[in-house]
C-alpha cells in the first residue's frame, strides 16, 4: 500500500488571506490535490450576493495557486464554494471529491520533523500510509506520540512498537521513525506540546468526526497552538452529516 | 437528515442545483445551509411576532370574537398564496424570493415595481414589528415598577424604544454576528414552547374544565363588515411565508424544503392566532380587550396563570417582536440586493463589506427608513401599508404562475406542483387584490404612492434594464 496515492483536500480561506506556505505544496506534490477556495458569509449575505462580488477574486487566487502546486509537478484540482457553514461545506467536498485526508493551514516556514499521534490501532494502517506517501518525496523525520495516563504506559509501549512495524512495512524509513510515549492528566495539553517542536502534524479522524477535529474545540486548540499545518486522516467510512 | 439521492455524493456539474449546493455558470459554488427547521423557523419567527403579541386587542375592538375568523380568513388567503409561491420557488430556488420570480414571470416593469414595494414593505413591516416591541418594553418597565420618566408618557417612549432597537438591530446586522440562526431557533422553540402552555390552559378554561364555562358574546357583533377589514388589518401576521422565498437559494434539498416551510409556517401560526384569539375573547368581552391595547394578550395571560403568566408573555412578546423584526430586516436587504443585481438599484447598493461580511449599505437602507418609521408609532398604518405592499406582491405571484403555465419555459420545471390549479392561483390573487379592499383609505393611499413612486422609479432610472434569463440551466 505503500505507492498508493493519496489526495488532499486544502481548504483555504483566501479572501481572508489564507495562505499555502511554499514546503507545503513540495510536501503535497506528490499527492493528489483538490484546493478548496471558501469564504464564510454571515446569513446577512446571501451566497449569490457574495459570489457575485468576489467569484473572479477567488478564482484568480485558487489559479495561482494551482500554477505553483503545477511547477512542483503535483497534480491539482480546485472548487470555490461560497457558504455559511464551514463545516457543511468541507464535510461535502471532501465526500464528493472521496479525498482521504483534510489539510489545516498554518505556517510552515520549513517541514522537517513530523509528529504522528497515535490514539489507538484502529487507524494506523492508513497513518502509516499516509506518512510513507509524503515521506517519499523529502526526508522527513517522523515521531510517533502516544498519550495515556500511569497506568497505560506499557499498553502504550506495545501499541507504538506495533505502529512503528506498520510505519516500516508501509514505507518509512526505519533510521527516521522515533517513538514516544508520554504521560500525562490532559492529553490535548501533551499534544500541544509536542506539536510545538515539530513542522508538522498527521493525525487521525477518530470518534470525533473530522469536523470535531478541525472546528471543535480540543482540535482546534492543537492547530492553533502547534502553530504547524495539520494532516487530518479521514476514516475509511464516509458518514453524512446531519447538520441542520 | 439523510442526505438525498446517491448522485449527491459525486461532484455537481456547471450549472447544476443539487439538494446541498448550486453551481454558477463561472463554476464557483454556493453551499445550501439552511435546512427544515431553518425554513420554518424564517417563516413562523417572522409571523408569529404580530398576529399574537400586537393585534388581538385590537382586532377584537374592531370585529368582536369573530375577530377569530378574520384571522382564519388570513390564514386561508396566506395558504392560497404560499402554495402558488411554493411551486414557483421549487422551479426558481433563487434569492429574491417573490421579486424574481415576478421579474422573470412578467418582465422588468413588474420586476421593479415588486422590487422596491417588496423592499419597502418589509421596512414598514420592521417599523410595525419595532412598535411592537416598545410597547412591550413599556409594559415590561410598568410590570417592574419603573415610574414612566417625567414628561414624557408611554405614548412617547414606545417609539423612543423601538428607534434604539430597530439601530441596535440594524448594528448586530451590519457587523455579521454568527449564530444568529441558532439564537433565531431557540427563541421560536421558547415562544412556541410558552403559547402552547399558555394557549393550553386558556382552551381548557374556556370550555369550562376549570370551572364555569365563559358566557359567550355575540360572536359578530360588528357584522360581517368589521370582520372583513379586520382580516386586512391583522394581514399583517401572514408576512413571513414568502421571506422562506428570499432565502430559496440557501436552502437545503428546496424541492422539499421551501414547499414544507412555507405551507407549514403558514398552518403553524394560523391555527395559533385562531386559538389565541378564541382564548381571549373567552377571557374578556371585546371592549376591554380593545382597551387593553397592543399588550392586551398580556392581561390575557394575567387572568389564566397570575402574574407568572403575565411575565412570561411578556418576555415572549419582547422575543417575538425582535425576532420578527429581524427576520425581516434579512429580507429586506436580500431584496435590495435582488433588485439590484438586476440593475434595477445602482448595484453599489448591495456591495459585500468583506471586513463584517455584510451589505452595510443595503442593511442601512433598510435600518434608516425603519427607525423614521417607527417614529411615528402608528401601529396599524404601518401594518396595513405593509400588508398593502406584500398583498400586490402575492397577487402578481399569483397571476405569474399562471402566465408560466401557460407559456410552459422550457426552464420552468417546478418539483412541487400546486394543487386544484388553476382555482387555487385565481382564488389566491383575487382575494390578495381584494384584502388591499377593505384596508383604510390613508394606507391605500400611502400603499398606492409608494407604487407609483416605484413605478416612477423605473421610467426614471431602470427603462432600459433587460433582466437576464433565468440561469438554473445555463
Amino acid at each position: 500500500m505503500s505507492n498508493t496515492r493519496v489526495n488532499v483536500l486544502v481548504p483555504i480561506d483566501v479572501l481572508s488571506g489564507e495562505t499555502i506556505p511554499e514546503p507545503v505544496i513540495e510536501l503535497l506534490s506528490g499527492m493528489d490535490v483538490t484546493l478548496l477556495g471558501y469564504h464564510v458569509f454571515p446569513e446577512q449575505t446571501a451566497t449569490e450576493q457574495a459570489h457575485d462580488q468576489f467569484h473572479e477574486k477567488v478564482a484568480a487566487e485558487l489559479a495561482a495557486y494551482e500554477a505553483r502546486f503545477e511547477s512542483h509537478g503535483g497534480t491539482v484540482q480546485s472548487r470555490s464554494v461560497f457558504t455559511h457553514d464551514k463545516a457543511d461545506t468541507i464535510e461535502r467536498v471532501a465526500v464528493e471529491e472521496r479525498t482521504g485526508t483534510v489539510l489545516l493551514l498554518n505556517p510552515a516556514p520549513k517541514i522537517e520533523r513530523v509528529l504522528v499521534p497515535i490514539r489507538g490501532a484502529v487507524n494506523v494502517d492508513r497513518l502509516a500510509g499516509v506518512t510513507a506517501a509524503l515521506a517519499a518525496t523529502a526526508g522527513l523525520e517522523i515521531r510517533l506520540f502516544h498519550v495515556t495516563d500511569e497506568d497505560g504506559v506499557e499498553a502504550g509501549e506495545t501499541l507504538l512498537a506495533d505502529a512503528r512495524q506498520s510505519f516500516v512495512d508501509a514505507g518509512v524509513n526505519e533510521e527516521r521513525l522515533t517513538t514516544e510515549v508520554a504521560v500525562a492528566e490532559q492529553p490535548i495539553e501533551a499534544l500541544k506540546s509536542a506539536a510545538d517542536t515539530t513542522d508538522f502534524v498527521i493525525m487521525g479522524e477518530h470518534e470525533p468526526s473530522i469536523l470535531d477535529i478541525i472546528l471543535g474545540e480540543a482540535s482546534t486548540k492543537v492547530a492553533d497552538s502547534s502553530l504547524s499545518p495539520v494532516l487530518v486522516v479521514r476514516t475509511g467510512k464516509h458518514k453524512n452529516t446531519e447538520s441542520e | 437528515m439523510a442526505d438525498g439521492p446517491a448522485a449527491d455524493s459525486e461532484a455537481p456539474s456547471l450549472g447544476e442545483t443539487t439538494n446541498s449546493t448550486t453551481v454558477t455558470a463561472e463554476g464557483s459554488e454556493l453551499e445550501r445551509t439552511i435546512g427544515l427547521t431553518g425554513g420554518l423557523t424564517i417563516g413562523i419567527g417572522t409571523m408569529i411576532g404580530a398576529g399574537i403579541f400586537v393585534f388581538p386587542g385590537l382586532a377584537a375592538g374592531n370585529a368582536g370574537p369573530a375577530a377569530s375568523a378574520s384571522f382564519g380568513i388570513g390564514a386561508v388567503v396566506a395558504l392560497l398564496v404560499a402554495l402558488p409561491t411554493s411551486e414557483l420557488a421549487t422551479a426558481m430556488p433563487k434569492s429574491g424570493g417573490g421579486y424574481y420570480f415576478i421579474s422573470r414571470g412578467m418582465g422588468a416593469a413588474f420586476g421593479a415595481i415588486v422590487g422596491i414595494s417588496l423592499w419597502l414593505g418589509l421596512v414598514f413591516a420592521t417599523a410595525f414589528y419595532l412598535v411592537g416591541f416598545g410597547e412591550y418594553a413599556v409594559a415590561v418597565l410598568i410590570e417592574i415598577g419603573v415610574p414612566a420618566p417625567a414628561g414624557a408618557g408611554p405614548i412617547g417612549i414606545v417609539p423612543v424604544l423601538g428607534v434604539i432597537f430597530g439601530l441596535l438591530l440594524t448594528g448586530i446586522s451590519v457587523a455579521g454576528t454568527e449564530n444568529t440562526t441558532k439564537l433565531q431557533n431557540a427563541i421560536v422553540s421558547l415562544l412556541l414552547g410558552i403559547l402552547a402552555v399558555f394557549l393550553g390552559f386558556g382552551v381548557l378554561d374556556a370550555l369550562g374544565v376549570f370551572g364555569t364555562e365563559s358566557t359567550p358574546e355575540t360572536y359578530a357583533p360588528f357584522g360581517i363588515g368589521p370582520v372583513l377589514s379586520t382580516a386586512a388589518l391583522v394581514f399583517t401576521s401572514y408576512l413571513g411565508f414568502a421571506q422562506v422565498a428570499t432565502v430559496a437559494g440557501e436552502m437545503k434539498e428546496p424541492g422539499r424544503n421551501l414547499p414544507l416551510a412555507m405551507v407549514g409556517s403558514v398552518v403553524v401560526v394560523g391555527a395559533l392566532y385562531v386559538i389565541t384569539i378564541f382564548v381571549a375573547t373567552s377571557a374578556f368581552p371585546s371592549a376591554t380587550l380593545d382597551g387593553f391595547g397592543e399588550t392586551a394578550i398580556v392581561e390575557v395571560a394575567r387572568s389564566y396563570l397570575g402574574r407568572p403568566g403575565a411575565i412570561a408573555i411578556l418576555i415572549a412578546g419582547l422575543l417575538a417582536t425582535v425576532s420578527s423584526a429581524n427576520a425581516s430586516i434579512l429580507s429586506a436587504s436580500r431584496a435590495l440586493y435582488a433588485t439590484s443585481r438586476d440593475a434595477f438599484v445602482p448595484q453599489s447598493v448591495s456591495r459585500v463589506n468583506l471586513k463584517y461580511g455584510t451589505p452595510h449599505l443595503a442593511l442601512a437602507l433598510v435600518g434608516g427608513p425603519t427607525v423614521v418609521l417607527v417614529g411615528t408609532g402608528q401601529t396599524e398604518l404601518l401594518a396595513e401599508v405593509a400588508s398593502f405592499l406584500h398583498l400586490l406582491m402575492y397577487g402578481l405571484i399569483c397571476i405569474t404562475l399562471i402566465v408560466l403555465r401557460r407559456r410552459s419555459p422550457a426552464w420552468y420545471q417546478p418539483s412541487f406542483t400546486v394543487p386544484g390549479y388553476p382555482i387555487v392561483p385565481i382564488v389566491g390573487g383575487i382575494a390578495s387584490f381584494a384584502m388591499i379592499a377593505f384596508m383604510q383609505p390613508l394606507s391605500q393611499i400611502i400603499g398606492a404612492f409608494v407604487i407609483v413612486s416605484a413605478g416612477g422609479w423605473y421610467l426614471f432610472y431602470a427603462r432600459d434594464v433587460t433582466i437576464d434569463a433565468v440561469v438554473n440551466n445555463e
